[in-house]
């Protein structure tokens, strides 16, 4: 019987989620900053030592961070099973923060100092993590779409985690490995495609029917999703481990052949599962019972349009191998589909989850604010403006030839890719500044009233 | 009865009547239990009102189906009712949300007087279980649907907005947890009782 685990109040403690939504755009706002202050040069070339602090920024500092705390939130309450040692979140979140700002400051300037701190906070963070995704993950009460998908972004942390550790070991001690580009790509591919894709679909399973009334993502979506993502995993990881295999047979022909070619059959399988994914979750929202479309929606549209457009880039980084495709990958991508979702959903879960521990108890008290007063749409919507004006603005500035403003006489040389990253900067800085802002706001009305 | 009986398959049929429609529903139960869903939408002098829908898919029978089904039953009348109050309409917003308030606390009562002290006996976790973090739960929705009924009876669509979107997250959280673990537990716990609850259930 499931009476051992069936236990409805495991909702963790209000200011483990709360850390790390918070958190979350306060590093998009630093990392709109950095790139208002440097300008171009910062998306001039992805392996650019200053590109991988601002891109870890984003990933690391934003993206991962909103994600962990969902995770936290959302093991518990919506796939039923107890986090294990939830109140280490707190220390997971520090870890986070001290990480990624040392990572950032190492890359920067060089500091193996720096470095050597980030390597020991990240590791503590995330190894912490996985060790508590992974024994939750062992003992779900059901195996929903939903677990399988974050079991999926589990096992792709793993390896994101582990290479990442090696890379930042590397700039520390100068060592390199043969086949680092493939490492690299193996890197994104489960960052990007794992981590990040399957942990927003799994969730999204439970969200979108949940907050707009739609039906459920029927069996088959699901399905294909997750084991089209699983083929482009694996096709990663064989590329990752028959590089030193077949050099160590001297089958070094093989290795050739495959090592450029991984990708056209990892991105194909990625394409398909964010087609069917996309055509799926378009249907279902076109058909809900709710037909009002919120700024949570809104967000949640923007984050699909750059997820398709984002792998159109990624598909021409392949046919033209030009840094610039790829930089605009990586920026759509990371705040296109995942800040424009993580984003959507905190407007969702913050004032909610403020709303519930505080006032939950005498919600029929006419004085007792709700959670639209908490946060309003309105201001939701003009942040959600803001947001989409940096995600395009990003894009631009990531994909504008160096030479750009010489052949245009219109522009001149006012608008040049120098000009336009450091607008780019500007407004992701606004943008993530508004959404902190409308977020502590949130937190902050509820205490405020409590008194 | 005859009228139910001329439904097709899938086909809904609305009960406006004066009195108690119990002696109705006890035919029902008596004679077609399996083949019916019954939806009280409002009840009480001076009229009585209830959809009866002959079932087109196959009934299995357990609490989860039947209870889970009642749930996307006030889903939808929410964003009925949500709908009318967006499109500026207060006296259909009113009467939407009136059917969606009643809907809901019929089905706390169906949970709270229908199974829950039994299934806290049947299972040895009075007091502490998971049916009292469903009550304490219930109990915050009531406030809520209390200030939606409010709200309509006020003609404020703003104010009914506002307290059903605090309402819904609640609401479909609570619904996830029933449906994902309670009632799963709760069919195990009842086996070859089943049948005996839902026809208590429908009664509410």
């Amino acid at each position: 019987m499931r009476s051992a685990g069936l236990r409805l109040d495991q909702a963790p403690p209000l200011d483990i989620p709360l850390r790390f939504l918070l958190t979350g755009p306060l590093f998009g706002a630093a990392a709109g900053i950095y790139l208002a202050a440097k300008g171009a040069v910062l998306l001039s070339s992805p392996f650019h030592p200053e590109t991988i602090a601002l891109a870890h920024l984003v990933a690391l500092g934003w993206i991962s961070m909103v994600m962990v705390g969902a995770l936290y939130q959302l093991l518990p309450v919506a796939v039923g099973v107890p986090v294990k040692g939830i109140r280490l979140g707190r220390w997971v979140h520090a870890g986070l923060v001290l990480g990624t700002a040392a990572l950032a400051v190492g890359l920067v300037w060089d500091s193996g100092v720096a470095l050597a701190l980030a390597i020991a906070s990240l590791a503590a963070a995330f190894g912490t993590v996985l060790v508590q995704l992974w024994l939750a993950l062992a003992s779900v009460p059901s195996v929903t779409p939903t677990v399988t998908s974050i079991r999926l972004a589990a096992v792709s942390l793993g390896a994101v985690f582990v290479l990442g550790l090696l890379f930042a070991g590397e700039h520390l001690i100068g060592w390199y490995p043969a086949q680092r580009a493939t490492l690299v790509g193996v890197h994104i591919l489960f960052a990007f495609g794992g981590w990040i894709g399957g942990l927003i679909t799994g969730v999204s399973y439970v969200v979108v029917p949940m907050f707009y009334l739609a039906a459920p993502f029927p069996g088959r979506t699901t399905r294909l999703v997750s084991m089209a993502l699983s083929v482009a995993l694996l096709v990663g990881l064989i590329a990752l481990i028959s590089g030193p295999l077949a050099q160590s047979a001297g089958a070094t022909f093989f290795w050739e052949a495959l090592a450029g070619r991984w990708m056209w059959i990892a991105l194909p399988a990625v394409a398909l599962a964010t087609a069917v994914y996309s055509g799926t979750w378009i249907r279902l929202v076109l058909r809900r019972r709710r037909k009002a479309a919120d700024a949570t929606l809104w967000l949640w549209r923007i984050g699909l349009a750059a997820v398709g457009a984002a792998l159109v880039l990624l598909g021409a980084s392949e046919l033209e191998p030009s840094s610039r495709w790829l930089v605009g990958f990586g920026a759509v991508y990371l705040v296109g589909f995942g800040g424009s979702i993580e984003l959507g959903m905190s407007y969702k879960i913050v004032p909610f989850l403020v709303w519930l521990h505080r006032f939950g108890r005498r919600a029929a008290d006419p004085t007792t604010p709700l959670v639209r007063d908490l946060l309003s749409d309105s201001a939701a919507r003009r942040q959600a403006l803001l947001h989409l004006s940096a995600v395009i603005l990003l894009g631009a500035a990531a994909l504008v030839p160096p030479e750009w403003p010489t052949r245009g006489r219109l522009t001149g040389n006012v608008l040049t890719p120098d000009v336009l990253a450091r607008c780019a900067g500007i407004t992701l800085a606004l943008s993530c500044g508004t959404a902190f802002l409308l977020l502590i706001r949130a937190t902050w009305r509820g205490r405020q009233v409590k008194d | 009865m005859r009228a139910f009986d001329q439904l097709e398959k899938g086909q809904t049929v609305r009960i406006v009547v004066s009195e108690s429609p119990q002696k109705l529903l006890r035919q029902l139960v008596a004679a077609r239990w399996g083949t019916f869903d019954w939806a009280p939408l409002g009840g009480g002098p001076p009229s009585w009102l209830a959809d009866v829908r002959k079932r087109a898919e196959p009934w299995n029978g357990s609490l989860l189906e039947f209870l889970a089904e009642d749930h996307r039953r006030c889903d939808a009348l929410f964003a009925e009712a949500e709908a009318a109050a967006q499109g500026g309409d207060p006296k259909r917003a009113g009467a939407l949300s009136a059917m969606f308030t009643f809907g809901m606390r019929r089905h706390f009562s169906m949970e709270e007087e229908g199974f829950f002290s039994e299934f806290d006996a049947r299972t040895g976790m009075q007091g502490s279980g998971p049916t009292q973090v469903m009550r304490e739960e219930h109990a915050q929705m009531r406030g809520l649907l209390d200030r939606i009924d409010a709200a309509a009876a006020a003609a404020d669509l703003a104010g009914l907005l506002s307290a059903g979107e605090t309402l819904l997250i609640l609401m479909e959280q609570h619904n996830l947890k029933e449906e994902q673990m309670l009632y799963v537990f709760a069919d195990e716990v009842f086996q070859g009782v089943t049948d005996e609850i839902l026809k208590r259930l429908v009664m509410f």
